[in-house]
């Protein structure tokens, strides 16, 4: 559901595609909750895609931060799906910055963190700001390789935009790459399930 | 790069918008004031209003000053200086603000997005 991509120690020829595909399948885990039941453990073969770019930017004083909720809610960035069959793959990048991302869902649970109690991301300690948190260099607004897969009625997932101390004010602008795709379901073999993308529920990542 | 070459009669004057989804970065500005009737006394100027955060859930608008360049009268000069890369960064409007208004001072900005 959420995965940043390291960069490539090796590279395939023919070249391997960035984005889901048309007739490329895809299969979500039985850990996603009742409220996903149109996904919940099903597999899907995509029936069409459609790529739409949109920036997100956001001016913001120093040593401060923005929570910023990508779902459909009201204060939100509309930026998840609103019919059932339909995915979206959304690829972030960031441009250069004096600025961190740290990534939450639902609102106030971070993605990253470490084991031991005090190592829980949070801005407003010095010592606990950098942990888990994405740096634009991370996932560079020409390449990005910071991947989300957003399904209608998932939980919000918030961004946190937190710009570095020592400036007065910075833009952080924030590339969404969204690769709409139209699902269609089928009987799941082991065919098809080694060859599926495979979409874990959020909860299975936190671990 | 883009240029733009404008008159500073009013002051202050726009020289670029705010772009959206990316900020200006200044690569030099000529000030050619050798028609000038006094010393120009410039302020490159960084307007706009901060988006909502936690700390500052109601910002206004805010003009900070990034670059002071004065130009004797009857000279004509340009920034920055011996080849040295221009790296002036500009989150919102590009402005310049002159103390006395002067349609004789003419300046050049060239720049890119970033």
């Amino acid at each position: 559901m959420i995965d940043l991509k390291p960069p490539v120690e090796a590279t395939v020829t023919p070249g391997v595609a960035k984005l889901l595909q048309k007739d490329y399948y895809v299969t979500f885990s039985p850990t996603f909750p009742s409220q996903t039941k149109q996904v919940s453990g099903l597999t899907f073969q995509i029936s069409q895609v459609n790529v739409v770019p949109i920036d997100l930017h956001y001016i913001l004083p120093g040593n401060d931060f923005r929570d910023v909720d990508l779902s459909n809610n009201a204060a939100g960035e509309d930026i998840y799906p609103d019919n059932e069959r339909t995915l979206y793959e959304v690829l972030v990048g960031f441009k250069p910055g004096a600025y961190l991302v740290h990534l939450q869902i639902p609102s106030s649970q971070y993605v990253s963190r470490l084991e031991q109690a005090s190592m829980n991301p949070d801005v407003t300690i010095a010592r606990q700001r950098y942990i888990g948190a994405k740096k634009p260099s991370d996932s560079p607004y020409d390449d990005p390789r910071l991947f989300l897969y957003f399904v209608k009625y998932l939980d919000p997932l918030v961004m946190r935009v937190y710009i570095e101390p020592d400036v007065d004010y910075e833009k952080a602008i924030i590339g969404l790459t969204v690769n709409k795709c139209y699902l269609t379901q089928i009987p799941s073999t082991p065919e098809i399930m080694r060859v599926a993308k495979k979409i874990p529920y959020y909860t299975e990542l936190r671990w | 790069m883009p240029s733009i070459m404008l008159t500073m009669g009013v002051s202050p004057t726009t020289f670029v918008a705010q772009r959206l989804n990316s900020k200006i970065v200044v690569d030099e500005i000529t000030v050619d004031n050798v028609l000038g009737a006094q010393d120009a006394v410039l302020t490159v100027q960084d307007a706009f209003t901060p988006d909502a955060s936690n700390g500052v859930p109601v910002p206004g608008p805010i003009v900070a000053n990034r670059l002071g360049i004065n130009e004797v009268q009857g000279t004509c000069d340009w920034w920055p200086k011996d080849g040295v890369k221009g790296n002036l960064v500009i989150l919102g409007a590009l402005r310049i603000a002159i103390a006395t208004p002067d349609a004789a001072c003419r300046i050049t900005v060239g720049y890119h997005d970033e």
